[in-house]
């Protein structure tokens, strides 16, 4: 190894130094594509701004008093609260991304992971959510001798 | 902490020193052979770039059948650097499997396999069999028409192994055929079993090199021993390999990216070109040539397959075998083996990439391999021929017994009678003959008594006896309608057959002839011949649709057998320039229309001025549909402009309105989006030189108008880069530029005759509409075409360009459209939306091949970049190998 009572002289000083940068900027050109790589890369989603969420009296609704309906690829919860009156709001809890349902004994949307609840405004009044979900436009699309479609729409 | 602090807790619990002390003791001996200790760990090197690249290429790669093929695409065309990544992984592979293979050639020559190596000698072979297998179960992963019928053949071959065979078939397949599980099955094999197994031996392999240090060959033995020391000597110069290798590897991915190729089917044919991966062609090319059949149950396959089997055996057991060196340092027999081996192996794989190669080399190497082969003629190892006891006799004795057998029954069937004794001469042509094979003979036509063993020949045609001879022209088509007339007869033979001939033929110009006393006019045996009439669907016979207007030809084009009939006779020379003889002739397309299929066979007369749309439009559906909505219904008709038998193949030369040259129609630029997507001003200022060169030569040789424009078409049709690319001949094919005239020779003066293309401003002076459709037209034409350039540049510069190819495919269709909705006459409706539509294709063909072309420019700065960056530090430690080499 190097014998440090002999100092070094400044040609291999430089040599060395320049070594090290070559071998640094080496690295680098190595490294930022292998980093690029593993960075997913960004795919554009369809943009969505209205879905027809299916009839108005829609079995699954009609029982449970709401429906997970697919928005692009976003869960939106369907609440059914009367003949007319629907809501519709994001479905992922604000808590840990969970998807959250309703309850229609309790009249309250309820998060199952970490019993998070959220009033029918969607506002989160118990347990750990922090903030409220966001809602979405909902109307009843009609046509004569049929039953209604629910249309959801960004609010 | 200080760095010496971390160090000592460190070395307390890893022993640092220890290994230090190791590394400072080993040494490398020094010799002349000394750089090929180097392989081996350039062979290392390749195989971490594997594992780190395959590592990568896991987190975006999808093993089934249904997304494997997608998901590589995906990383070649989306995923930043994934070319790279994916590219650098093929080559790493072919380059490893490269220095494996040296690296066991050379240790072999140099007897590194000596006790008491055996072991590192056995973990190396099967290194070498893992890199093999690595490559085989790595090559179908990408799900591709080569990699499946790669493995179709790999695995089969292995099936042909006489008891095993049918299991190892299906173990490796995962089944009977190779699917989605044989794929999932390599995936396992690729990414698990494999690297685990590697790992184990590599590390002994490794471990065991470390420990009985390097090898000296026996010839050098005896001279007094050089070393270097390992750290830093040795090392250095390991790193200085690899990072040359780094760039080799960078530019490789760079320049010459690995292919995709076509996602698998099961259900398409194999390319011609199908072999598998580079270092199995020696096997694949000899098992081309072991003859099929087998013996006991076995292929002859078979043998081969297990010689090689046995070959590796022997191989992995050479230090076993070879118990000589231990005596006097040489084993001659060994080495004269392993260069035959080896020689076997090149030659065979030169062979099998012979088609890829020039013939001279191909010629010499096997030239060479027989001399070689000849002056070490006592060789163990046969020819390939050879090994399996000569040609195979018998396709060639059962080929001739069959020849034989359908001779003999061919004569059989020609029915024998009096009538061949005299008239011997009809025997050669009545062969043939479709009436003579369905069993009928000379008198079943002719009449008379067919008995050999009358006395007098005369009495065979005793008129008493029905004959009837031969008869006159007038009465030739009630002569044949005796038979060919009557239902009842006609369907012995054939119950489909069509009775109405004769009647048809009295209706049409030749029997209304006949009847009125005109002999000179055909009947049935002047188009379907007298004795020798083929069937009609025989490719001999004179009707048959390629020989049609020959036949009809051989009366209408003959100037003396016209004379005084008032028809042309120009009408067979125009036809066999026409688009229809062309497709007939060129393309083998037997729809194409013959004289037959407008005038009608037995019942011909021209078709009427009324009915030329109904009778094009048979084939031409959509453009007659369109001409009979347009304006110019009742007032012309389809061969107004296309002619009758000149129908050339139409190009924009009908309309008129032409640019000064050809040229303009793809190279310039004309309205405001060529404006907008302008070319390279290389490129552009190439095309114009080259234009305006041209333009000088043709005023030279006086050339002007129309002329010139033909001239200029000559010219570009003869370029090799619009000759050579398939993409550029399809825009040649599809665009339909094309010349203002074309030729035929007149059967009376025998000289060639020009004749212009019928164009729009031969009625109509100069038109308006004819002007918007050709620059509609050339428009498109334009875009397209600079797309086309654009994505072939980069294509060849290696950016995958497939998810493109639609876009431009679309906007072609559209071209193809544009051309039939000339036939509304109006460029206003149906063509200007196909028109709009057909440009936004081009321009986002185009767009999509400017973000390629630029994404080229990217992967080419990176590489100088990373090129430069690697040239500078092999600078630095040259220097620094010096300086040490010095210092020591």
């Amino acid at each position: 190894m190097t014998n440090e009572a002999v100092p070094v002289p400044p040609r291999r000083r430089f040599l060395n130094w320049f070594l090290g940068t070559t071998a640094g900027a080496l690295a680098v050109s190595v490294l930022y594509p292998l980093a690029r790589f593993a960075s997913p890369p960004h795919i554009a989603e369809a943009a969505t701004n209205e879905v027809e969420a299916g009839p108005t009296n829609d079995p699954e609704l009609m029982e449970k008093g709401f429906r997970i309906v697919r928005f692009g690829a976003e869960p939106v919860l369907l609440v059914k609260l009367a003949e007319t009156d629907f809501r519709a709001f994001s479905a992922t809890c604000t808590h840990l991304d969970c998807i959250v349902g309703y309850q229609k004994d309790r009249n309250r949307i309820w998060c199952n992971c970490h019993n998070g609840e959220y009033d029918l405004n969607g506002r989160n009044v118990a347990g750990p959510p922090p903030k409220p979900l966001t809602p979405y436009n909902v109307h009843v699309a009609t046509k004569a001798g049929q039953p209604g479609t629910v249309v959801i729409s960004k609010a | 902490m200080s760095i010496a602090g971390v160090y000592s807790w460190l070395d307390q619990r890893l022993a640092l020193d220890k290994l230090r002390e190791m590394g400072a003791h080993k040494t490398v001996p020094v010799h002349r052979y000394t750089v090929f200790y180097y392989l081996g760990g350039m062979t290392l090197f390749f195989f971490l770039v594997q594992v780190m690249t395959g590592i990568l290429l896991m987190l975006y790669y999808r093993p089934s059948a249904e997304e494997a093929f997608e998901s590589v695409e995906f990383i070649m065309t989306t995923v930043p650097f994934g070319w790279l990544i994916r590219s650098i992984h093929s080559w790493s592979a072919n380059l490893m499997v490269f220095f494996a293979f040296v690296h066991l050639v050379t240790v072999f020559f140099m007897k590194a396999y000596r006790a008491p190596r055996e072991i590192t000698w056995v973990t190396g072979c099967l290194l070498l069999f893992l890199a093999m297998g690595f490559g085989f179960s790595g090559y179908l992963l990408p799900w591709n028409q080569l990699a499946f019928f790669a493995t179709k053949v790999g695995t089969d071959i292995a099936g042909s192994v006489p008891f095993i065979g049918e299991w190892t078939l299906r173990f490796l397949r995962g089944g009977d055929r190779v699917t989605g599980a044989t794929l999932s099955r390599f995936y396992g094999w690729h990414v698990a079993i494999l690297p685990a197994i590697t790992t184990l031996v590599l590390g002994l392999h490794i471990l065991l090199v470390q420990m009985k240090g390097m090898s000296v060959p026996p010839g050098e033995e005896k001279k007094p021993p050089r070393s270097m020391k390992f750290l830093p000597h040795f090392a250095i110069r390991d790193l200085f390999g690899w990072i040359v290798a780094l760039g080799v590897l960078a530019a490789l991915a760079a320049l010459l990216p690995w292919e995709l190729g076509e996602k698998a089917d099961p259900f398409a044919p194999a390319y011609p070109d199908i072999r598998p991966e580079w270092y199995f062609v020696f096997m694949f090319q000899t098992l081309k040539y072991v003859p099929g059949g087998e013996i006991f149950d076995i292929e002859y396959e078979a043998f081969a397959i297990l010689a090689f089997s046995l070959g590796g055996l022997v191989m992995l057991l050479v230090p076993f075998l070879d118990r000589d060196p231990q005596r006097t340092f040489r084993s001659r027999a060994f080495s004269a083996g392993g260069a035959l081996t080896l020689l076997f192996m090149l030659g065979m794989t030169v062979w099998g990439y012979a088609s890829l190669l020039p013939v001279w080399i191909v010629i010499a190497t096997i030239a060479l391999l027989f001399v070689i082969a000849w002056v070490t003629r006592r060789a163990d190892v046969p020819s390939a021929p050879e090994r399996e006891g000569g040609r195979d006799v018998r396709p060639p004795i059962v080929m001739a017994a069959f020849a034989l057998l359908l001779a003999a029954s061919a004569s059989a069937a020609t029915p024998k009678s009096s009538c061949l004794g005299c008239h011997e001469d009809q025997v050669h042509a009545s062969k043939s003959d479709i009436h003579i094979r369905s069993g009928l003979s000379c008198h079943d036509c002719h009449g008379g008594n067919p008995d050999p063993k009358l006395a007098d020949d005369l009495a065979a045609m005793d008129p008493a006896a029905g004959f009837i001879g031969k008869p006159d022209r007038k009465s030739t088509p009630e002569f044949c309608g005796r038979c060919h007339s009557s239902l009842a007869f006609m369907r012995r033979f054939q119950p489909q057959a069509r009775v109405d001939q004769v009647a048809e033929y009295w209706t049409s110009g030749h029997g209304q002839a006949l009847k009125s006393g005109d002999d000179g006019v055909a009947t049935c045996t002047d188009c379907h011949g007298v004795h020798g009439i083929r069937a009609v669907g025989d490719p001999e016979s004179a009707v048959y649709p390629t020989h049609v207007a020959e036949t009809c030809g051989r009366c209408h084009s003959d100037p003396k057998r016209m004379a005084g009939r008032d028809l042309p006779i120009d009408q067979q020379a125009k036809w066999k320039r026409s688009v229809h003889a062309n497709a007939l002739h060129a393309k083998g397309d037997l729809s194409a229309p013959a004289c037959n299929d407008c005038h009608g066979n037995h019942g011909a007369t021209p078709p009427g001025v009324e009915s030329v749309a109904f009778v094009c439009g048979n084939c031409h559906g959509r453009e007659a549909e369109l001409f009979r909505a347009s304006k110019h219904e009742g007032l012309m008709e389809c061969t107004t402009c296309h002619e009758n038998h000149g129908i050339i193949r139409p190009t924009v030369a009908l309309l008129g309105a032409l640019p000064e040259v050809p040229c303009a129609f793809c190279h310039e630029g004309r309205g405001p989006l060529a404006m907008k997507l302008p070319e390279p001003k290389k490129k552009s200022e190439h095309y114009q030189q080259r234009r305006d060169t041209l333009l000088a030569e043709a005023s030279k040789l006086g050339l002007k108008g129309n002329e010139r424009f033909d001239w200029f078409v000559d010219q570009a049709t003869g370029l090799d880069t619009h000759r050579n690319s398939a993409e550029f001949r399809r825009l040649f094919e599809k665009f339909r530029i094309g010349k203002t005239h074309y030729t035929y020779t007149d059967p009376v003066t025998n000289k060639e005759v020009r004749t212009a293309v019928r164009r729009c401003d031969e009625c109509h002076g100069s038109t308006d509409v004819a002007q918007k459709f050709v620059d509609s037209m050339q428009e498109l034409t334009l875009l397209t075409a600079r797309a086309e350039r654009i994505l072939l540049a980069a294509q060849r510069g290696g950016v995958e360009v497939r998810a493109v190819r639609p876009e431009l495919d679309a906007a072609i269709d559209s071209q193809i459209e544009l051309e039939v909705l000339v036939h509304t006459f109006d460029p206003e409706g149906e063509f200007a939306k196909k028109h709009k539509e057909g440009i936004a294709h081009a321009s986002a063909a185009m767009e999509a091949g400017n973000r390629s072309l630029a994404e080229l420019a990217y992967r080419r700065k990176g590489l100088t970049v990373a090129l430069g960056v690697i040239v500078l530090l092999l600078i630095g430690l040259g220097v620094k190998i010096r300086e040490l080499s010095k210092r020591a």
